[in-house]
């Protein structure tokens, strides 16, 4: 009976073309009544009479009016766009408020959806292969620490008997340079055994991926590269499979390309072949290479994962260890955990204390707004009286706050927009290198959800209270600001305290973070990184020889250490902080102890040049060359691990190819990271461990070390044109680095805990405003009754110190429970720490201090005449 | 139970279904016609019937059109629609029903 498009059309009509549709209605009615005037003329009534009786027999125009607009069925949208129009000239007229709520909205809501978007980067989106839960990390435990990789040994032996894995890989990174028609390029590349692909599960684009044959040692080069990589460089140029390009100076083949959505994290853009398979050992030097990678497998359709791992561990145990590496456990975590289980806490706890920054954001509007309301009684009383029903004045109120809600989630998405970007660009680890983070629709979708929350939350007290105005008593007190209940009071002082509460929690949690990040800065790194600079220099294999590259780095250097600039020059395989080259392991046969350290091999000047302690005996000198006995300079952690006490000088270790003779004891110097304890390290001499074509030149300067990084790139360029420019590293830039993570955390926590400040301040700010405005009657008549200026001021003050007081004990109480959630980020210290406690309450007190300083001034300022008039 | 507002305006509505069914009038021409199908007897309010127009527009039982009359000037049309039609039939036997019933409980002695 009823058609709905045809019902839905008038509804619309009535909407959109309502001036039209008043017209028409205007005129229907318009010419009933003409007609019916003219027939009572006709029937013999003068046209006065006329006139009347045709409208006593319409009944009221009005009315008829009335009648028929509510049957469109477009009020309530009239009304909102009504409410909207006379709110938006409100804010105009009065555009503090306005203005203070938008930008207050923004930075809470903006803040929240920038976390977001990397919290849904990182923890909440799946990763981009096909059922990722069943993709494993695996990696080799002891009691200290997960190393993160697994021998070589042990992976062929899961390869080859591991049956509940349907595919394992070993993968491990590299630099490669690639030749294009523009030049020399680098990218970030991964080396990958061929089972690699099919535990990711993501089919290439174009082309294939590795067989087998083709990731065993010696194959013909073949490569598989990355969408990005094909378009950006190569121009989506299809007929580029089967192609042969130049990478690292090899014909390398161009087997398959990998789509866009294949990589997430370290910018990998190209992928070459790996083989894992452990090597031979060198029966003539007795030694044995062993090399580590990180693996990944996926396990079989309705394996469980504590089998699979349990598997993993009875196979690893059963494989023949050199040097006692048994005793390891294997981890075994989800890929996704891998990578972002390290985010995903400090994430949520982020997106946590951006919630109650909001909150406490929230709070302050709410209190503006009631305090905005309660000046507004006297408009609500009258529009009451007038015939507005409660509902829709509480409505009015509402739509005013979802507006402002509208305008501040609008400007926070602009503000997440930009922030988004700079801070992954400062995050540390996975989630600085996550490349897919931006606003998606889920990111939306929980923007528009906070924004209608928050206006809601702050709208709906001053809407309950809008609503449950007494008409009376607003009308009749002779002010135009009716002083608020009691129980509106309690209201905003329990919201203040809490905000405090909440900022010293925030205030007490950036103390602790501070003092953590100031013991790390005092780290003793056993080197000094002033004006330091490190540039690693890499010959391509096929052009030069081991014994050229050999000769071309020492030319290099030659010529580095006539610049007058340089006050030492060296030359090491892995710089300090820059992670480890070599790992052996001595075993004691008469104590039947094994102590495992790190190899570094560095030439004559090396310590000389970072500044090393030297603690004894001397250090690797220019007289160390191929022809007289093999030395070593040990650190100090390794003199007392492997010799217990005696002294190390005069002592053998063996080191890849025989006994290395101790010469000297250097104090620790920081090798692969800055907060783990120092490794026992061995330093050898360069000259004495074969010639190799890829180092990096160490120098310092005594000035700028950056000024060195154009006469050294020159001097490349001199020595070989087709070289590519060496990356350079100042070592002030690797201990930032090294802090990165600290200092990130400090930087972050330090935001948060002035935002929430701020707020709470300016909240108190408010409040005792507030209270001074609505008591300056009986403030001014104190005055005038002869209470002195400092009298009221300590009045207004005692009022606003007592609410800090309150605010802080609870505070106090709030953060006792709430730093536990910081112990994993403190380093070497309790999370109750004294110090930071303290200096919060003071900090806060002191600032709450100022902020009540003002309106008390204001109050004891009053003069009691003007005051008592201004009602 | 229908309230006796909603009577008044179901009752409305079958008058101007009724009146319409003959021929297609504009609002002034519909209280006239039901005035004199009455004999004078219903003098409904003559503003209450825009409401209902509209009302039996939006349902879809009417339909309006704009047009000018003889004396030039502009006025709404409306006729009944088919669906206006099947519905005046259904509630011209609804109406005999109902008031069939209430006879029956009036007239009924004891």
């Amino acid at each position: 009976m009823t058609s709905l498009p045809g019902r839905f059309a008038m509804w619309l009509r009535a909407l959109v073309q309502r001036q039209r549709v008043e017209t028409e209605m205007e005129k229907e009615m318009r010419l009933h009544l003409d007609l019916e005037i003219e027939a009572n003329i006709r029937a013999g009534l003068s046209p006065e009479e006329a006139r009347r009786a045709a409208h006593l027999s319409f009944g009221g125009v009005e009315k008829s009016k009335e009648e028929v607009r509510d049957q469109r069925g477009t009020r309530w949208i009239e009304h909102a766009f009504g409410d909207l129009r006379f709110a938006l000239r409100g804010f105009r007229k009065s555009p503090g408020f306005a203005i203070a709520v938008v930008l207050t909205l923004a930075l809470g809501i903006g803040a929240n959806t920038t976390i977001f978007s990397i919290l849904n980067a990182a923890v909440l989106r799946p990763l981009p292969y096909p059922r990722p839960q069943q993709i494993l990390s695996l990696s080799l435990a002891d009691e200290q620490q997960d190393h993160g990789v697994v021998d070589d040994r042990t992976l062929q032996g899961w390869v080859e008997t591991a049956r509940s894995f349907a595919s394992l890989a070993a993968y491990g990174g590299r630099l490669v340079t690639i030749g294009t028609s523009e030049g020399v390029a680098q990218f970030r590349g991964l080396r990958v055994t061929h089972g690699y692909f099919q535990v990711l599960g993501v089919p290439p684009l174009l082309g294939r991926v590795f067989t087998e044959r083709e990731t065993e040692r010696g194959a013909v080069p073949v490569v598989v590269l990355s969408e990005q990589l094909w378009r950006g460089t190569f121009g989506s140029d299809s007929g580029l499979v089967g192609r042969t390009i130049g990478l690292n100076d090899v014909a390398t083949t161009v087997i398959g390309i990998m789509p866009a959505s294949y990589t997430t994290t370290s910018g990998t853009r190209l992928w070459l072949p790996l083989d894992a398979r452990p090597a031979a050992p060198d029966l003539v030097n007795e030694s044995v290479m062993i090399f580590f990678y990180s693996v990944i497998g996926r396990v079989r359709d309705g394996t469980a994962l504590d089998a699979a791992r349990a598997e993993l561990q009875t196979i690893h145990q059963r494989v023949e260890q050199p040097g006692g590496r048994d005793g390891m456990q294997v981890v075994a975590k989800t890929l996704h955990e891998r990578r972002y289980g390290d985010s995903r806490r400090p994430l949520v706890l982020l997106q946590a204390a951006v919630g109650v920054l909001l909150l406490i954001a929230c709070a302050n509007l709410a209190n503006l707004s009631l305090a905005r309301s309660a000046r507004r009684q006297r408009e609500f009383a009258l529009r009451l009286a007038l015939g507005a029903s409660r509902w829709r004045l509480s409505q009015y109120v509402l739509i005013e706050s979802l507006m402002l809600s509208a305008f501040g989630a609008m400007l926070g998405l602009a503000l997440a927009r930009s922030s988004v970007r700079v801070l992954v660009a400062m995050s540390p680890g996975t989630v600085g290198n996550l490349e897919n983070v931006g606003l998606d629709g889920t990111v939306l979708a929980f923007t528009l959800i906070v924004a209608a929350m928050t206006g809601l939350f702050f709208g709906l007290v001053p809407a309950i209270v809008a609503a449950r105005g007494d008409v009376n008593q607003a009308l009749a007190s002779g002010s135009a600001r009716a002083s608020a209940g009691p129980r509106q009071r309690l209201m905003r002082h329990a919201l203040i305290v809490g905000e405090l509460a909440s900022a010293l929690v925030f205030l007490t949690g950036a103390g602790l973070v501070a003092k953590t990040f100031w013991r790390v800065t005092s780290i003793e790194t056993g080197f000094r990184p002033e004006n330091v600079l490190t540039a690693h220099v890499r010959l391509p294999s096929t052009r030069y020889s081991d014994a050229a590259g050999d000769a071309f780095i020492r030319e290099l250097l030659a010529r580095v250490r006539r610049d007058p600039r340089v006050l030492s020059a060296s030359l090491v395989d892995v710089p300090p902080l820059g992670g480890r080259a070599m790992t052996v392991t001595h075993t004691d046969e008469i104590r039947k102890t094994s102590t495992e350290f790190d190899v570094v091999t560095a030439d004559a000047g090396y310590f000389e040049t970072i500044s090393a302690t030297l603690i004894a005996g001397r250090p690797i000198m220019e007289s160390d060359r191929p022809g007289t006995p093999r030395v070593a300079v040990v650190s100090e952690t390794l003199a007392r691990m492997a010799f217990a006490g005696e002294q190390a000088i005069g002592k053998t270790l063996d080191v890849q190819g025989g006994p290395l003779t101790i010469v000297g004891v250097v104090r620790d110097v920081l090798q692969r990271g800055l907060e783990e304890p120092p490794m026992p390290t061995l330093f050898r001499a360069m000259a004495q461990a074969g010639a190799v074509n890829s180092a990096d030149l160490v120098l310092r300067t005594d000035g700028d070390a950056t000024l060195m990084q154009e006469p050294i790139r020159r001097a490349l360029l001199e020595m070989d044109r087709s070289l590519l420019p060496p990356p350079f590293l100042t070592m002030d830039q690797a201990l930032g680095e090294a802090m990165a993570p600290r200092r990130f955390s400090l930087v972050v926590l330090g935001i948060f805990a002035l935002l929430a400040g701020l707020l709470a301040v300016i909240g108190l700010y408010g409040v005792l405003s507030y209270l001074v405005s609505e008591r300056t009657r009986e403030l001014a008549i104190r005055a005038a009754l002869g209470a002195d200026a400092a009298r009221v001021m300590r009045l207004v003050l005692r009022h606003g110190m007592l609410l800090v007081a309150a605010g802080t004990a609870l505070g106090v109480g709030a953060s006792m429970l709430a730093v536990r959630l910081l112990r994993s980020m403190v380093y070497e210290m309790s999370v109750y720490d004294p110090w930071a406690f303290a200096s919060a309450a003071v900090a806060l007190m002191g600032v709450a201090l100022l902020a009540s300083y003002l309106p008390a001034r204001w109050a004891s300022r009053l003069d009691p005449l003007t005051a008592l008039r201004a009602e | 139970m229908a309230t006796s507002a909603d009577v008044m305006q179901g009752t409305l509505d079958l008058l101007v279904l009724k009146a319409l069914s003959l021929a297609p009038l504009h609002g002034w021409g519909i209280s006239q016609r039901i005035q004199q199908l009455s004999r004078d007897a219903l003098q409904i309010g003559q503003g209450s019937l825009y409401p209902a127009l509209y009302r039996l527009e939006k349902k879809g039982l009417i339909k309006g059109a704009w047009a000018t009359t003889k004396n030039n000037r502009e006025a709404k049309y409306y006729r009944l629609s088919a669906a206006g039609e099947r519905a005046l039939a259904t509630e011209m036997k609804d109406w005999h029903h109902f008031t069939s019933a209430v006879e029956l409980v009036l007239l009924a002695k004891g």
